[in-house]
């Protein structure tokens, strides 16, 4: 009889454990203007290993987009377009080339193509033991980095000339808390809303010939790793750095931004990043 | 790690100094290593191994004593072969378990492997060739309380390849928690009845719950996550019947998108046996039925459940070319396959008679509306949805011609749609037709020769195939084979090339030792509808395997 007994206190143990979730599913967390958060912010970087015939992709930019309206300046994207999915056909539609020499190298480097697309690099930093993100733990990734006190602010100042189609970059970056490591500092060009084909198995047809590419890489002005900027950093210590680039004819300065972010060669984890719209002279 | 290792040490030294008495002390282990070299080869997308060298191995070590019983597996991936996840590499125990066992009750600490029913609620096992190994980390109880009834309870972690701790050990790492109860009662062992009439009548239930924190900051996720299944198997004269059906609550998941619907999985088969005839009838159906330790996880990676495949699994390499993955978002399929042998004497069947085996699988997508909300999309139960992701109909026929003449012949149909199985998209559905014979011939008392040829005819992918193998065996020592396989109907004809392959294998005892040399093409192998790619490779294996 015992025996029944524990029977029924096992079963019941297990039968509790479960958890059926009624609508709504949605957390509202908004972190938009939250007067509490420290300034300056912490500005994290995403960044959304994608490629133009990968039919799975476009949920990663909804999640972005997703993501973006609960955490605004919080988070800069950034799309890399990579690997087999970035393949390019020698005309008509995906004969469009997305690929940089930058994407090619973060690539090669983290391995996100290999990995599966899509999926990303939350200020490269690691997640379960991998620095490679899959899109549903970006927003867990980016909640837990979200309230640390940034390590040094970022500021770009740019002049885009149209004329000669150069824009010319100034960051500075303050130190904020005393730091004794290796940085290096990277500054991209992004540009947004790029119009050409993608694939999308959830559409019908799966072939998208307007769809809108957001935060596209176009280039690292200063190479896929950029420059070292010291590795002794005391308060109030000032980092500044100047460089100009030249775009190229097709890119639409209207929609064109800088990418500044610093890392620790080390691990190559991003500790702050910053963007700015291009400011026409 | 380091405790239980020192427990295993002086559980075995004890054992050793009491050997003599009334128990006695067992060791048996085995030991497998698997080595290749890499070299370039653009033309078959082979890439060089930075390394040259790249090496899979694993040993593992059983002690069993009386009622007690430990073992340990070490595994040595340096580093993994080429296909298998880098997150493999490193040294390291990753199985270890003592267990306690008496007439009725049965006690695992460590790691173990278990299935409870068919597998749809749970199943953890290894499988060397995926690089699968599931295994459950934690405490198990196997209980007999009364004659006939049988029940299981669990709770653990389970393994995603190594990771190094702190003290420089190798050990698993863990992620989600699993606690699981089973209990099945066999009626013919409680009723005499039942059983003198021949009827064996089982009945059985489980449950599994997985545990995993939500951190996600825009869903509401249900931390903890159940599935219960019931099954039944009765047999009765010539016939077996059994099923079974799973529900699990909502698990949003990478692999289903975050949807909150909830998931089923029913199966049943049929069976008819007599001499010289066997029919066999399956029918399955799935939805949304991944289910992992991690909801995040991808791949082959923490599942904790298995839906076994309706299908075929087929062994000759053109035959399995095209093999079909199960696709746990949501399949139907049922399965037929007839098994006949031909009288002797009889007009077909000639002086040895002849086997026949008739088998056709059809896999279809679910009848799937959507609903544009978190639920995802309904599905109809009964219905097949229009796309199909798997078709095979084959028939063998297997006939000794005399003496020293055997003959396999193989005709095989298949519709394989590649965008679904491989997920991607713009390739569509294969239609392959294959042909194999396979000829051994007795050449004197333990020599014998192999021959097989096989030709795989598409319009599709690759286009036309074409296999041939000699294989020399002088038993039970000697293994010599050369084989290539040549896609001549590749549609671009830079691809037209040969994957020649040379091996040799030396048994001895309880030891094989084989070495190869050649290349292998780029594909996809299964293991019961579980699947890894191969990437394509030239270079000079290397195998040993013995068990001591």
């Amino acid at each position: 009889m015992s025996k029944i007994t524990l029977f029924f206190v096992i079963s019941f143990f297990f039968f509790s454990a479960c958890d059926v979730i009624n609508p709504p599913y949605e957390e509202a967390v908004s972190q938009c203007g939250d007067a509490e958060q420290v300034v300056p912010i912490r500005r994290i970087l995403i960044e959304d290993y994608t490629g133009h015939q990968c039919g799975n992709c476009p949920r990663a930019a909804e999640k972005i987009e997703e993501l973006k309206a609960i955490y605004c300046d919080h988070i800069i994207p950034v799309a890399v377009h990579v690997g087999f999915f970035a393949r390019t056909n020698a005309e008509g539609k995906y004969s469009y080339d997305f690929k940089t020499n930058a994407g090619n190298e973060l690539n090669d480097y983290f391995g996100n193509d290999n990995a599966g697309l899509p999926n990303g690099l939350i200020n490269r930093s690691l997640s379960n033991g991998n620095v490679i993100t899959p899109i549903n733990s970006w927003a867990a990734k980016v909640q837990e980095i979200l309230n640390t006190e940034p390590e040094i602010d970022i500021r770009i100042q740019n002049t885009y000339h149209p004329d000669t189609r150069q824009v010319d970059v100034q960051i500075t970056g303050n130190i904020i808390q005393a730091f004794s490591e290796d940085l290096s500092l990277v500054v991209y060009v992004v540009e947004d809303n790029i119009v050409n084909w993608q694939k999308d198995y959830s559409a019908n047809p799966q072939d998208i010939e307007n769809y809108t590419h957001r935060h596209v890489l176009r280039a690292a002005i200063n190479g896929t790793w950029g420059d070292a900027i010291g590795n002794s950093f005391a308060i109030g210590n000032k980092v500044i750095k100047n460089y100009s680039y030249t775009i190229d004819n097709e890119w639409d300065s209207d929609n064109c931004s800088i990418v500044a972010f610093v890392y620790k060669n080390a691990n190559k984890e991003i500790i702050q990043a910053e963007d700015a719209h291009f400011e026409a002279e | 790690m380091k405790k239980i290792l020192l427990l295993f040490l002086i559980a075995v030294s004890f054992n050793v100094l009491k050997a003599q008495s009334d128990s006695e002390l067992r060791i048996s282990g085995n030991l497998q290593a698997d080595m290749q070299t890499y070299t370039e080869d653009t033309k078959i997308g082979a890439s060089e191994a930075p390394e040259k060298l790249l090496m899979n191995s694993y040993a593992n070590i059983l002690a069993s004593y009386g009622k007690f019983s430990a073992g340990l597996r070490f595994e040595s991936f340096l580093n993994p072969l080429q296909g298998f996840d880098a997150r493999n590499n490193g040294t390291g125990i990753a199985y270890r378990f003592a267990s306690f066992k008496t007439e009725n009750l049965d006690i695992t600490i460590g790691n173990f492997y278990e299935q409870f029913g068919s597998g749809l609620v749970l199943r953890s096992y290894e499988e060397k060739m995926l690089g699968y190994d599931n295994a459950l980390d934690g405490l198990r109880i196997m209980y007999q309380p009364f004659t006939g009834v049988y029940v299981k309870g669990l709770m653990a972690t389970q393994r995603l390849f190594f990771q190094k701790n702190e003290t420089g050990f190798s050990r698993t790492v863990n992620q989600g928690l699993i606690r699981g109860f089973d209990a099945e009662v066999q009626l013919a062992e409680i009723f005499e009845p039942l059983a003198n009439k021949g009827m064996q009548v089982i009945l059985g239930g489980s449950f599994v719950s997985k545990y995993q924190k939500d951190n996600d900051p825009l869903l509401i996720l249900p931390e903890n996550v159940s599935t219960s299944a019931g099954r039944f198997s009765i047999s009765f004269g010539k016939f077996l019947f059994s099923g079974e059906y799973a529900h699990k609550i909502n698990d949003p998941s990478a692999d289903n998108n975050n949807i909150y619907k909830t998931g089923n999985a029913l199966l049943f088969n049929a069976n008819f046996s007599q001499k010289g005839l066997g029919v066999l009838l399956s029918f399955k159906r799935i939805d949304n039925m991944s289910f992992r330790s991690d909801r995040n996880a991808n791949i082959n990676n923490l599942n904790i459940n298995y839906i076994p495949i309706t299908a075929k699994t087929h062994t000759y390499s053109l035959a399995a070319m095209y093999p079909y993955a199960t696709q746990l978002n949501g399949e139907i399929a049922f399965q037929a396959e007839v098994m006949y042998k031909v009288p002797k004497g009889s007009l077909f069947g000639g002086k040895y008679g002849m086997n026949i085996a008739l088998n056709f699988a059809k896999v279809n997508s679910l009848k799937k509306t959507p609903t544009f909300d978190r639920m995802g999309y309904e599905a109809e139960f009964f219905a097949f949805g229009e796309e199909l992701y798997f078709q095979d109909f084959n028939v063998e026929l297997n006939k000794k011609i005399n003496k020293k003449l055997k003959l396999n012949l193989i005709y095989q149909n298949l519709n394989y749609n590649k965008d679904v199985i491989q997920g991607l998209a713009g390739y569509g559905t294969v239609k392959a037709n294959v042909g194999i014979l396979d000829m051994t011939w007795k050449i004197k008392p333990k020599h014998a020769l192999r021959l097989e040829l096989q030709g795989l005819m598409t319009e599709q992918d690759k286009g036309n195939w074409a296999a041939a193998l000699a294989e020399y065996s002088v038993s039970p020592k000697w293994f010599f084979t050369i084989y290539d396989q040549y896609n001549f109907g590749n549609p671009n004809a830079d691809h037209r090339t040969h994957y020649f392959n040379v091996a040799m294998a030396y048994i001895k005892g309880g030891n094989r030792f084989q070495l190869g040399y050649g290349k292998q093409r780029e594909g996809i192998i299964c293991v019961g509808g579980v699947c890894r790619n191969v990437p394509a490779s030239n270079g000079f294996s290397f195998s040993i395997t013995s068990s001591f």
